[in-house]
């Protein structure tokens, strides 16, 4: 017993020993995280416009520290709460928001790279595909890129320039993505997705719809609902190129059905490039 | 001294004693009368004392048939009259009056000069000149501006043209206005448009009947319903009594109401300082959250910072 009683004390004073000194200085403010960590929650929870009003107090709390850092972490996360939420003009609003207020304390904003993706997707859903592709070419092409980044925005480029009829971009943009199986699952359905649309631009209806139908099931693992919906809406225009009219309505109902149990998304459908073909 | 004269041949028919002296007498009588007469009549008046000249110019328009030797009056006196009419070096024609100087103290530099006629529209001119009351002229080179005076016969005659010119349009007008009354008559008449029909027409007369008719068959079908209304207003009668008590009570009840809100007010008041210590205390379990995650005995990794910005693939087109 005896011996047990000092095992017990030297574990606690290891245990003790293992636990880290706080911090005193410099003082981390509480606010700012609280509002960013609200935010996170919100955003992984499907709840993009509580995210939104989380990382608005957060920029504000970032402009009260005049904390560079602070200023580009909220200012990314807002931007894309906003183009998650539907409403990309507000994003690219919260862009260039950003970018200034970061050039105004010295910031090379030409190497803000991430709020240039950001950008991109806004100015797709907006219908800019040109200026889209444009700026998601320039991160993909730049080196030194963080490869989530770059694989974000060769995605963005291989869209842009699907919906321009540009399918050399596209397959450039699929060499950059990888269809590893063991790759990330968001890369494996970004890159079916691009694989389809190439492969319906070369004639390949069969394989573009199965690879869309593919992509829509990894879409729908990743709870991305509106990327599951745009694959689909591929699997249809595929199907309808095959000649097969059965699949192309059952993709297209099935679609439809998705995108009316969200209505932010069928708000925003009006400016998104429609995957059928005009009949 | 007289000398009398004898003849002595012949004897006069009827002697006179005296009378070339008579004669003589009478003579100078005569001569006496004639002197008084000319000292009366002013004749050396007028030699004594010269009459003062006054220049009236006169109106462009015209002289208004003034002539030489018209009378100049002053207040209604005549006190001198026109002696010459001339024309000056600037085209103006002026007339020269000579007037009585007793009366030019009254004739001043604000006095004005009118020609008039005598019988107003017909009759010889004249100056009428008004009484001055301001600086006394220089008889030197005395000056008036002479004026018409407004011929009433022009006046009328002005006056019956302006008549003539503002009656014409509007008679003319009323001759239109009489002719579209006629025609909209006319055409009421022969039953065209919207008043022509209901005129002619007795189908909206048989429609308002019609209209009547029906209208008197729902008040006989809503004199049932007037009884049933007459059942809810008493049952609402009985319901406004009832919220009435229930008021009552709730009167007898506000004190405890006021009660009640006041420990509200303070249990409100005490709110944010509970959220604050409730926000302090979440604040330090997420502290001691994520330290128990890191703890390596429980399977963490130690402190690892956690990225502030969302993932790439966040990023949804």
């Amino acid at each position: 017993m005896k011996r047990f009683m000092k095992c017990s004390v030297a574990t606690v004073l290891l245990m003790g020993g293992c636990s880290s000194a706080q911090k005193t200085f410099p003082r981390v403010d509480d606010a700012f995280e609280n509002d960013m960590d609200v935010g996170h929650s919100s955003f992984d929870l499907e709840h993009p416009g509580q995210a939104v009003s989380e990382y608005e107090a957060a920029y504000k709390r970032a402009l009260l520290r005049d904390d560079v850092s602070a200023l580009h972490d909220a200012g990314f996360n807002l931007a894309v709460a906003r183009l998650t939420l539907g409403r990309p003009d507000e994003a690219l609003e919260t862009v260039s928001r950003t970018r200034a207020d970061l050039a105004l304390r010295g910031v090379d904003v030409s190497s803000l790279v991430d709020l240039s993706v950001v950008e991109a997707a806004a100015q797709y859903r907006a219908g800019h595909y040109e200026d889209a592709l444009r700026q998601a070419a320039a991160v993909a092409d730049r080196s030194g890129v963080e490869p989530g980044l770059r694989e974000r925005a060769a995605f963005l480029a291989g869209l842009s320039a699907d919906t321009l009829g540009r399918p050399d971009v596209v397959a450039r943009s699929l060499g950059v993505i990888s269809g590893d199986p063991r790759a990330p699952v968001h890369e494996q359905a970004d890159h079916k997705e691009l694989a389809s649309r190439l492969d319906l631009s070369n004639g390949q209806t069969e394989a573009a719809w199965n690879e869309a139908a593919g992509a829509a099931d990894l879409r729908r693992g990743m709870l991305d609902y509106r990327g599951m919906t745009r694959a689909l809406r591929l699997a249809a225009r595929a199907a309808h190129a095959a000649g097969r009219t059965d699949l192309e309505a059952e993709f297209t109902t099935r679609a439809a059905q998705s995108e009316a149990q969200m209505p932010q998304v069928k708000a925003v459908s009006r400016d998104a490039p429609s995957d059928l073909p005009a009949r | 001294m007289l000398r009398i004269r004898h003849h002595d041949r012949e004897q006069p028919l009827l002697r006179v004693r005296y009378a070339d002296e008579l004669v003589g007498a009478f003579v100078l009588f005569c001569i006496g009368l004639f002197v008084a007469a000319v000292i009366e009549a002013g004749v050396l008046h007028d030699w004594i004392s010269p009459p003062a000249r006054l220049r009236l110019v006169l109106p462009e328009s015209g002289v208004a048939g003034l002539a030489v030797g018209n009378d100049v009056e002053l207040m209604g006196i005549r006190v001198g009259s026109i002696s010459a009419v001339h024309l000056n070096q600037e085209s103006r024609m002026y007339a020269v009056a000579n007037i009585d100087p007793q009366f030019k103290s009254f004739i001043r530099r604000d006095s004005t000069a009118t020609i008039r006629r005598r019988f107003v529209v017909a009759g010889a001119s004249y100056i009428d000149l008004s009484r001055g009351k301001g600086t006394v002229m220089d008889w030197q080179f005395a000056e008036l501006s002479a004026k018409i005076e407004a011929n009433p016969a022009d006046m009328i005659t002005s006056t019956l043209n302006d008549i003539r010119t503002n009656i014409v349009p509007v008679m003319h007008n009323a001759q239109a206005i009489t002719a579209d009354l006629k025609a909209v008559a006319d055409n009421v008449k022969a039953g065209k448009g919207t008043v022509g029909g209901l005129l002619v027409d007795d189908a909206l007369l048989r429609r308002a009947d019609a209209t009547v008719a029906t209208l008197q068959d729902t008040i006989e079908r809503l004199k049932p319903i007037e009884g049933q209304v007459g059942g809810v207003l008493t049952k609402a009668d009985g319901t406004m009594r009832n919220l009435r008590d229930t008021s009552g009570a709730l009167r007898k009840m506000t004190p405890t109401v006021n009660s009640a809100l006041h420990h509200a007010d303070d249990a409100t008041a005490q709110l944010p300082a509970l959220l604050t210590q409730a926000q302090a205390t979440a604040d330090s379990l997420k502290k001691l959250t994520d330290q128990l995650r890191g703890l390596w005995l429980l399977g963490g990794h130690g402190s690892v910072q956690k990225p502030q910005r969302l993932a790439p693939r966040d990023i949804r087109p």
